[in-house]
């Protein structure tokens, strides 16, 4: 089990590695609904999937 | 009522805290009674200000969904504040503090650490407490048609007059229910400019007109990956350097709050950021001839909705830029009188810091205003700017105390001064190679000067000790 400081730092990487794929490769993936691919991965999919990574990983800490 | 509410909820945690005895203490930090959604709500609320209700989504206006990317960059904040401050300050909390100031006071013990800390946070404060005056004068001229100057008056004699009665807890407790009417309101528009029926169509054409609005870097790649890297320090890791936020981890009742605010203010933090901005860029294909970017956010409201439900929904921004100017306005003051006067007046009653505290509050709303009376058109730089001045100053001398039980005053002094002057020397220079912002060289600066200052000083002390 990891420290909360711990999870939270590796927590916020693994988000900031997300929000760099999405116009890294994706950029010319085109639109859906009016708004560019890299766009629902970077500003939609990457939040939501921080979200349900730290609901589950909070359960796990040892602080 | 939040006033009413806030003082029976006093009456019960008073007593297990002790402040029953300090009437000073209890108006600023009022106890350890953060639960976890209020917690989260006021972290959330605090932080959300003028600059993204206002700023952010004007700068969404201008510069289109690469700036709503760049605004997603503060959706850990909370995890990182509660997470790597909050855990760390529940571990080591041996009393209660009422003031950032107060604790790096305790910490650090060093005169000139905290005279010069109490200095940049009041500086730092009048400056954004001007932008949220600017932002919130600016809305209520939008909406309801009055003149920018009235609007001023009107927002500004709001909230003096909870700030001032209520002290702390009342601040938290009306940024916990403006948090709530924030989030509402929000999604009451989001779902009115969604559902307009020619949104598609617009944005296609806008897409068309202006294909780089879509693009991750901007018109003319103004959003470099350069830039965007440096606002990651800026707007996410140097967040837990803001005094206004980090107070809130002095006042957290205990561990499972934490996390309990960790979950719900990440989730919270991800909407109020999101959709103020993306509001901007679907602004932009509805009214696209604005000339003043700041104004998209009345614009919407007013051009959308008719004016009974606009007036309602003015509740949210407004409450964005309350909630944060508030707390700014209550932290500054009380660092002055707590950590100023009295040192030098140890003799003073809590009624009397009470008195002197509201005193110093209209002296601090007075020089903003004077600033606020001729706005900028783009608010955004000039919050970002005194955002980055703080975080300068108090980034590393934070966390050093926090995790490096060794770390000194001086070395703490060391990267404050260095951190500062840096901060203002690369703010003179900008724009800076690559669109860096200064606030990348400016901690790197404070953290060497911290090091060396620490390494001299055992260095020092060995040659002191063998000699």
């Amino acid at each position: 089990m990891r420290s909360l400081s711990t999870t939270a730092l590796l927590l916020t990487l693994g988000y900031f590695v997300l929000w760099c794929l999405g116009p890294v490769l994706l950029a010319d993936q085109g639109y859906w609904f009016s708004l560019p691919i890299w766009f629902w991965f970077s500003c939609i999919l990457a939040p939501l999937l921080l979200i349900i990574v730290l609901v589950r990983a909070l359960g796990d800490t040892r602080d | 009522m939040t006033r009413l509410w806030s003082a029976r909820q006093s009456r019960k945690t008073d007593e297990s805290n002790g402040l029953h005895t300090d009437k000073a203490k209890r108006f600023f930090i009022g106890g350890t009674f953060l639960g976890g959604p209020l917690l989260a709500l006021t972290l959330v609320a605090t932080y959300t200000s003028a600059g993204s209700f206002i700023g952010g989504s004007g700068a969404a206006y201008k510069y289109g969904l690469g700036w709503v990317w760049l605004a997603l960059i503060q959706v850990p904040v909370v995890l990182l504040t509660l997470g790597v401050l909050g855990s760390r300050f529940l571990a080591i909390r041996r009393h209660q503090h009422a003031t950032l100031i107060e604790w790096l006071d305790a910490r650090f013990q060093n005169r000139y650490l905290s005279t010069f800390a109490m200095v940049s946070l009041v500086v730092g404060f009048i400056a954004m407490i001007s932008v949220q005056f600017i932002g919130g004068a600016r809305l209520l001229s939008g909406v309801t048609g009055i003149s920018y100057e009235l609007g001023l008056v009107i927002f500004v004699g709001t909230v003096l007059a909870y700030t001032l009665t209520g002290g702390f807890r009342a601040v938290v407790m009306t940024d916990a229910l403006q948090g709530i009417v924030m989030l509402l309101g929000l999604f009451i528009l989001l779902l009115v400019i969604l559902s307009q029926p020619e949104l598609s169509e617009k944005m296609q054409q806008l897409s068309q007109q202006t294909p780089a609005l879509f693009t991750p870097h901007s018109i003319d790649g103004f959003l470099s990956w350069p830039m965007m890297l440096s606002f990651w320090l800026l707007i996410c890791f140097g967040t837990m350097g803001l005094p206004h936020t980090v107070v809130r981890l002095l006042a957290v009742k205990d561990k499972a709050s934490l996390k309990t605010g960790i979950i719900w203010g990440t989730i919270i933090c991800f909407l109020m950021t999101l959709i103020p901005h993306l509001c901007g860029v679907l602004g932009r294909a509805l009214f696209p001839d604005l000339t003043v970017p700041d104004k998209i956010m009345p614009m919407l409201m007013s051009g959308l909705l008719p004016p009974l439900i606009a007036g309602t929904l003015l509740a949210a921004p407004i409450a964005a830029v309350m909630s944060s100017v508030d707390s700014m306005l209550l932290q500054s003051a009380s660092s002055i009188v707590r950590d100023g006067v009295v040192k030098v007046l140890p003799s003073l009653t809590g009624s009397k810091q009470v008195w002197l505290t509201r005193l110093v509050m209209l002296i601090i709303t007075l020089s903003a205003c004077y600033f606020a009376l001729s706005p900028p058109d783009m608010i955004v730089w000039i919050n970002l700017a005194a955002f980055g001045a703080l975080q300068a100053v108090f980034l590393w001398p934070i966390i050093a105390g926090l995790y490096w039980p060794s770390i000194t005053g001086n070395s703490a002094l060391a990267a404050m001064v260095s951190g500062m002057l840096s901060y203002l020397l690369m703010q003179s220079q900008t724009p800076l190679p690559y669109q860096i912002h200064p606030i990348v060289p400016a901690l790197l600066c404070s953290l060497i000067c911290m090091l060396i200052v620490q390494q001299l000083a055992r260095y020092f002390a060995q040659a002191h000790s063998t000699a």
